[in-house]
């Protein structure tokens, strides 16, 4: 027996011996390492619509055009040098000469061409997942090597804001590869390269000396996909990250008393909005119900108290740097008096029962703020059920179409144009997050979405917020913003769409 | 023996194939992988045709068999966010999570069994009462919160060891020894009662009579005999330690297959979600058979019922 023993000890040694493995040193670089809550799922960019992944592939691949950080509504020339309209339907690029993707085939208009077939779907491969961003685009036609001319069916207000979303993929290795092959071997013309990508721990990206833009100041970035937020936040004042992404509030003290980091937020693109299912249940389709239960929530005190200030209030479902943003309307008085009487005018003094779908751990304090509006609602009479969900179920129900009363959910906006809300939200139609039925709205929406003219754009948009701010088809809360650790040792400030960008920072 | 272990093996399959039905059914009962790849506002068209290319608009018992058929030949489906093949991907984080599991293991028998042997030896007494409450207290220690301190301090605070992720062996530091925190405390509480059960048996009073010092009998004589159900439990508690390390891997971002489940059950990434649970439970049905088999051979006087 002794004998059988040791033999049992020997193995669990030898495999605990297994467990030693040295750790590689480290090369003198100039580096940042971004903390994400997960991993790239594609590093072909039109195969994805996430926020982390397309932080990854920023790095490797240019669009034509990028949003300004600091103004949003702006334009900055990257592949494209110039761009004009010529007619209604159709913008004329000029592409910057000279410019190679990562694997040596040039850059120029048949290369752009390539990219928008690909997303039209007229290349061999399937649709790519991206697409349906690009269904107003008629298609492209290569006017010289440098020029290129991209045409819509309709006048479309926001494709230039579609554009810089459209990142430009080799024609010849895209083709090469298939349909996967830019996950393993990607190629772009952006300032740096893969260098190596071990899922689950990390990606690590090399510098393009020779990047058009001219050379990234930081040699080596490094993203991590780490779920914990308590994780990052220890990664974080540890000295081992420079950038971390969604810190809770409540981490802000931590991070800025560390000594190694501070918190900085912008305000985001992304507003919070408590959905009314106005189709469904009688109470909601009157209008004065849904004006009383704009009345009876306080909502600054639920930005101050719940939010910590991390969110702006907003009249509608539209934030001030928006396109098309109505400078005249003013968020409704918090009265519960007035409430109570449009209810009781609209026949329910005694209130009804309400059911409120709300997703955990998805949204910047979803669940907290949407306790507090429930809280506000029971206050003049709304019996209020808060079904918390885990955010998969959420998804289900919603595409579904299958919830109660109301939901709480914040809707983001990469175009800083509410064209596309609007849509989602608030046109007719049976989209899963429209729950309001309006024919003024939908006839302005149809204008605002088919004009070339943006002044005239904006004018629509105004009116189409001027509506459903008197017909109120939600309970209008306030726009997120968005929390980050940044490194003492980093120069970088957030940018308002989410992307996180390293060519635009520094080490100090 | 030869039927026993052949039964035991088949009991071993039934098992799995109950589990491959149970896994399937849960994953697609509370959500859709498309709906979690597009955003809210993606039009209906997009998430059909997405759906149909996924093959997910099948009914689920067709999609079972085809599962199982493919399955039965080695293929576990293509994970839908990655792209790559569901097995292979977890297949690669198997090294990781073993080696977690394995040095929690190895971390919680060496302490867990020095601290039952003195709690045993210095029954009642002092030493005793010192291991009980510290257990006790060890016990009621969530994993997750323990990592977290554990990275608090000895990451943030005094910056010795890293606080996430897998680059050499001071990365595996702390969640081994959040995640062997569950395995001691078993261990030292199985070793303790054990020891004193066995320490006063007539061997053990005939062994001090000869005048043996009492390490020679504390060690070479009732360690022996007072080990063989700490044997059991080691087995077990690999089984335990794998779910374990299912929540230690997400505090310390760990790369292994728990934190892979983990992220796959929330996009629904169904083909991920199958492989990484039927690996885990093959593994935890196998070590079952292997404990049952090695404690027959550990102790020829156990025959086989």
């Amino acid at each position: 027996m002794t004998y059988r023993f040791g033999v049992f000890a020997v193995v669990l040694l030898m495999l605990f011996a297994v467990a030693a493995v040295p750790a590689p040193g480290a090369p003198a670089v100039s580096r940042a390492v971004v903390l994400q809550s997960s991993d790239p799922t594609s590093l072909d960019p039109h195969n994805h619509r996430e926020t982390p992944t397309g932080n990854v592939n920023r790095h490797l691949y240019d669009p034509l055009l990028f949003r300004d950080p600091r103004t949003p509504t702006r334009f900055v020339p990257i592949l494209a040098n110039t761009w004009y309209q010529i007619t209604e339907t159709t913008f004329e690029f000029t592409l910057k000469p000279g410019v190679r993707f990562a694997n040596g085939e040039p850059f120029n208009a048949e290369a752009v061409k390539f990219n928008l077939d690909r997303v039209l779907g007229r290349t061999n491969e399937k649709l790519p997942l991206n697409a349906y961003a690009f269904t107003t685009v008629r298609g492209a036609e290569v006017v010289d090597d440098l020029t290129v001319r991209i045409i819509t069916k309709a006048p479309d207000p926001v494709l230039l804001s579609r554009l810089s979303t459209l990142y430009m993929v080799p024609p010849k290795l895209t083709r090469e590869q298939g349909r996967d092959g830019l996950q393993k071997n990607p190629a772009g013309t952006g300032p740096y390269i893969l260098k190596s990508f071990v899922p689950n721990d990390r990606l690590v990206l090399e510098a393009k000396p020779n990047y058009h833009m001219g050379k990234p100041r930081i040699d080596e970035v490094i993203f991590r996909g780490i779920a914990e937020a308590a994780t990052r936040n220890a990664e974080l004042r540890a000295g081992n990250a420079d950038v971390i992404v969604n810190v809770p509030p409540d981490s802000i003290e931590e991070i800025n008393s560390s000594g190694k980091a501070v918190a900085k937020s912008t305000p985001s693109t992304r507003v919070a909005i408590f959905f009314l299912n106005t189709l469904e249940y009688p109470q909601l389709k009157d209008r004065r119900v849904r004006q009383a239960l704009n009345h009876a929530v306080d909502v600054d005190s639920i930005v101050k108290h719940v939010m910590r200030d991390y969110g702006l209030r907003v009249p509608t479902i539209v934030a001030p740097y928006f396109a098309g943003f109505n400078t005249t309307l003013k968020p409704y008085a918090y009265d519960v008096d007035r409430a109570k009487r449009l209810l009781a005018e609209a026949g329910y003094p005694n209130g009804f029962d309400m059911e409120i779908l709300v997703p955990q751990g998805r949204y910047l304090l979803g669940v907290e703020a949407a306790q507090a509006v429930a809280g506000y609602l029971n206050k003049v009479g709304i019996r209020t059920r808060l079904n918390v969900v885990e955010f998969g179920v959420f998804a289900r129900v919603t595409q579904e179409r299958k919830i109660k009363e109301s939901m709480y959910a914040a809707w983001g906006n990469s175009y800083f144009n509410p064209l596309d809300a609007y849509k989602a939200l608030v046109v007719s139609g049976n989209d899963a997050f429209s729950w309001y039925s309006n024919k003024q709205v939908d006839e302005l929406w149809q204008k605002a979405a088919s004009t070339g003219d943006l002044r005239r754009h904006a004018d629509y948009l105004r009116q189409i917020e001027e509506l459903i701010y008197q017909d109120p088809p939600f309970i209008f809360l306030f726009a997120q913003k968005d929390l980050y650790g940044v490194s003492n040792r980093l120069n970088w400030e957030p940018r308002q769409d989410e992307i996180i960008f390293m060519f635009e920072a520094a080490v100090k | 023996m030869r039927r026993y272990v052949l039964r035991r093996v088949l009991q071993a399959v039934v098992v799995l194939a109950g589990i491959s039905v149970l896994i399937f059914a849960v994953a697609r009962l509370s959500g859709n992988p498309v709906d979690l790849m597009l955003p809210m506002d993606a039009p209906r068209e997009t998430r059909v045709r997405l759906i149909q290319e996924m093959g997910l608009d099948a009914p689920l018992p067709v999609q079972y068999v085809r599962f199982l058929t493919s399955a039965l030949h080695g293929d576990f489906g293509t994970s839908i966010r990655f792209r790559q093949p569901a097995f292979r991907l977890v297949l690669e984080r198997a090294p990781a999570t073993a080696e977690l599991a394995l040095t929690s293991l190895a971390f919680g028998a060496l302490i867990g069994v020095v601290l039952g042997v003195v709690a045993a030896v210095r029954y009642r007494a002092w030493p005793d009462n010192l291991v009980l409450g510290a257990t006790s207290v060890g016990q009621s220690l969530p994993a997750f919160w323990v990592g977290i301190l554990l990275a608090l301090f000895f990451g943030v605070q005094l910056g010795w060891l890293p606080v996430s992720g897998r680059e050499g062996f001071s990365s595996l530091i702390l969640p081994a020894l959040s995640l062997g925190l569950l395995p001691v405390v078993s261990i030292s509480r199985l070793t303790r009662s054990s020891m004193v059960d066995v320490l006063r048996q007539d061997f053990v009073r005939t062994a001090r009579a000869k005048g043996l010092v009492e390490s020679a009998v504390v060690y070479r004589h009732a360690l022996r005999n007072g080990l063989l159900p700490v044997v059991t439990l080691l087995g077990l508690q690999l089984g335990a330690l794998l779910s374990g390390a299912v929540i230690t891997e997400q505090v310390f971002a760990w790369p292994g297959i728990g934190r892979l489940a983990v992220d796959a059950i929330q996009n629904r990434d169904y083909p991920i979600v199958q492989a990484a649970a039927l690996v885990g439970s093959t593994f935890i049905v196998a070590i079952n058979l292997l404990v049952d088999f090695v404690y027959t051979w550990l102790d020829p006087r156990i025959r086989l019922a």
